[in-house]
């Protein structure tokens, strides 16, 4: 290896720490959530005379109108909320590569038919949609449905990528090379094509991600997301929020989980587009 | 120049062997917005066991749709004529359903590319790449497949080949590569090779070996080579038959001492012109004066005619045929019949 390209490695090796470190630490927060937090998130503590505490040593976080304390509830609430993001955009994703797959490669009508429907989709403002869907929920709308209603709604942009990407990829020599070569069709996408979506799939994914999380706040926070008592960074700020400057941490403390999970999935991003870049240059 | 010069050389083979690929009436046409191109219009030849046949011409002369017909696989919007007929090995091409088709692709006719890095998956190992011929066209099984892709990796003179094998194209040399695609070309021993342009993108030293590679695989299995070039060096060196194509048409056919010794068609002779000799000092280098008109707009009568030394009112008006001219030896032009006004075929670039 020559001295270029290991400088090279060694840059991108930097630029990957941050993120990575972040992301290890939010995954270990949310998969270790009980054992980390110093108390039950939905049960108050039996001194329950104590509502609405400023952070204080006991309570860093302070507690909310229950008496609960506020950061075993961001801890277990960073569980719900980035599970559900990364299920969403794990599904979104599925659906739109599978569309947009399906459209570059059989092209032609099919093609273009696939592809007005998804101007039609692209053109519904993503919140009013859910907004709509909540809506018609009788009862309070269970997780799972939340996942598939977020899942459902954010493959659009995700299966114009794809189809681009396919479209491209169709025309390179080697897909005629394969093609020339008697490669079945199920065969050309599975091992020459999809190999190829996995750098513009995953830089997609982080920024989905983050983007995930914050709708999911913004919908439960209306009320309209995950639903009480199950604690989730927006809902525990709905709980602060008729008392905004009063009890400040309710909202403020959920509010900085969410701008720290946000900039790390971005970040992360950055440094995967990087990445790829990097790859494409000559050796 | 009178036909019959120079006595055909036996490098037909005789009538009785059918051919391995015999083309009828190839006409390809891309719809634009300026009305059809057609890019091949009205090729006719044929290709036997153990001969190599060189298509040449310069860009935009179609022969490489020509040789991505013999495949069946014309890039959209391409369209390639209903009465057009490939037979290759027996087999009706263009009316094969897509099953047999991709079973003929590979097995029986294969391509080698004319850029093996981009010919090349960068994602998957070449080992993988080859091996994966073997896996789709027979029951291998994965071991057996790559144990047969080392092997061939190892007969087209990849030193160590086990170890290349894991490799990716992107950790091989030019040559190398193109020693990969001609394994995944040939590893099925398929009965004709078409090579489209397969040295032009390499060292001239890597060229000659690559070359030499071809001839020697083409002599150990007696396929059928179909070699796509510009060259005439390579020309000379690698065929028996010459096709000579200039705006979609064979303008000349001929084997490949008949061609240099009695080049016929005024563009032909203005292509062996045009090769620089060491033993043939000029200022400037000879050129074929203008260039291809384009596909949506042929000329009425000759397609050469705007760029012909000898043209005369004839060739505005009448399109010429393909007129034999000695055994095997076929040239489209006018001059055939009236050979007194063949002019000074070439002018000098420096003029």
């Amino acid at each position: 290896m020559t001295d270029r390209r290991k400088r090279a490695r060694g840059r991108r090796a930097r630029r990957w720490r941050g993120p990575l470190l972040l992301v290890g630490l939010l995954a270990a927060i949310a998969l270790g959530a009980p054992w980390i937090a110093p108390y039950s998130p939905d049960v108050p503590p039996t001194y329950a005379t104590q509502l609405h505490l400023p952070p204080s040593a006991a309570h860093p976080f302070g507690t909310d109108s229950f008496g609960r304390d506020v950061l075993s509830r961001v801890i277990h609430g960073s569980r719900v909320s980035l599970s559900l993001s990364v299920a969403a955009v794990s599904l979104a994703l599925l659906l739109g590569t599978a569309y947009g797959a399906l459209a570059g490669l059989i092209g032609g009508t099919v093609d273009r038919l696939l592809m007005r429907m998804l101007d039609v989709a692209l053109a519904m403002p993503r919140l009013l949609l859910l907004l709509a869907v909540a809506a018609f929920f009788p009862t309070r709308l269970p997780l799972t449905a939340f996942i598939l209603l977020l899942g459902c709604t954010g493959w659009f942009e995700v299966a114009r990528l794809v189809r681009g990407e396919v479209q491209a990829l169709m025309h390179r020599d080697f897909m005629l090379a394969a093609r020339s070569l008697g490669v079945p069709r199920v065969r050309q996408l599975w091992r020459h094509l999809l190999p190829h979506l996995f750098p513009i799939l995953a830089v997609t994914a982080t920024l989905n991600v983050a983007g995930t999380i914050t709708l999911e706040a913004g919908l439960s926070f209306l009320g309209l997301g995950v639903q009480p008592p199950t604690p989730s960074w927006g809902n525990i700020m709905l709980d602060g929020a008729d008392a905004l400057f009063a009890n400040w941490w309710l909202t403020v403390f959920p509010g900085l989980a969410i701008m720290l999970a946000v900039l790390t999935c971005h970040a992360l991003g950055d440094a995967l587009r990087d990445l790829f870049a990097m790859d494409q240059l000559p050796a | 120049m009178i036909p019959g010069s120079t006595p055909s050389p036996a490098t037909l083979s005789p009538a009785d062997t059918p051919p391995v690929l015999r083309v009828e009436q190839l006409r390809v046409t891309f719809p634009t917005a300026d009305g059809d191109a057609r890019a091949v219009d009205g090729v006719s030849f044929e290709v036997y066991n153990g001969e190599t046949v060189c298509v040449v011409g310069e860009s935009g002369c179609g022969k490489s749709v020509t040789a991505l017909s013999l495949l069946h696989l014309v890039p959209s919007p391409g369209v390639i004529a209903a009465d057009s007929r490939i037979t290759i090995a027996g087999q009706e091409l263009l009316r094969l359903p897509d099953r047999e088709l991709r079973a003929l692709r590979g097995r029986v006719v294969s391509m080698i590319f004319q850029e093996p890095m981009t010919a090349l998956n960068p994602v998957l190992t070449i080992g993988d790449q080859v091996a994966e011929v073997v896996r789709v066209h027979t029951g291998a099984t994965k071991r057996a497949a790559w144990q047969q892709a080392v092997t061939m990796l190892a007969d087209v003179g990849i030193a160590d080949a086990a170890a290349r094998a894991q490799q990716y194209p992107h950790e091989l040399s030019g040559g190398m590569r193109q020693r990969v695609m001609i394994a995944m070309a040939l590893i099925l021993q398929p009965r004709l090779v078409i090579a489209d342009e397969p040295t032009t993108a390499l060292d001239v030293t890597i060229q000659a070996q690559i070359l030499e590679l071809l001839r020697a695989r083409r002599d150990a299995t007696g396929l059928a080579l179909l070699l796509i070039t510009h060259d005439l060096g390579v020309v000379a060196e690698m065929a028996s038959r010459v096709l000579v194509m200039y705006a979609g048409e064979i303008v000349e056919a001929a084997p490949v001492e008949a061609l240099f010794a009695n080049p016929s068609h005024p563009y032909t002779q203005g292509l062996l012109a045009a090769v620089p000799r060491l033993d043939r000092l000029t200022k400037r280098l000879q050129t074929v004066p203008g260039t291809v008109p384009a596909a949506t707009d042929w000329p009425t009568g000759c397609r050469f005619q705007d760029r012909c030394a000898s043209v005369f009112d004839r060739c505005r008006t009448e399109p010429p045929t393909l007129r034999t001219i000695e055994t095997g030896h076929a040239v489209r032009c006018h001059l055939v019949d009236e050979p007194h006004r063949r002019r000074n075929a070439v002018t000098e670039g420096a003029a």
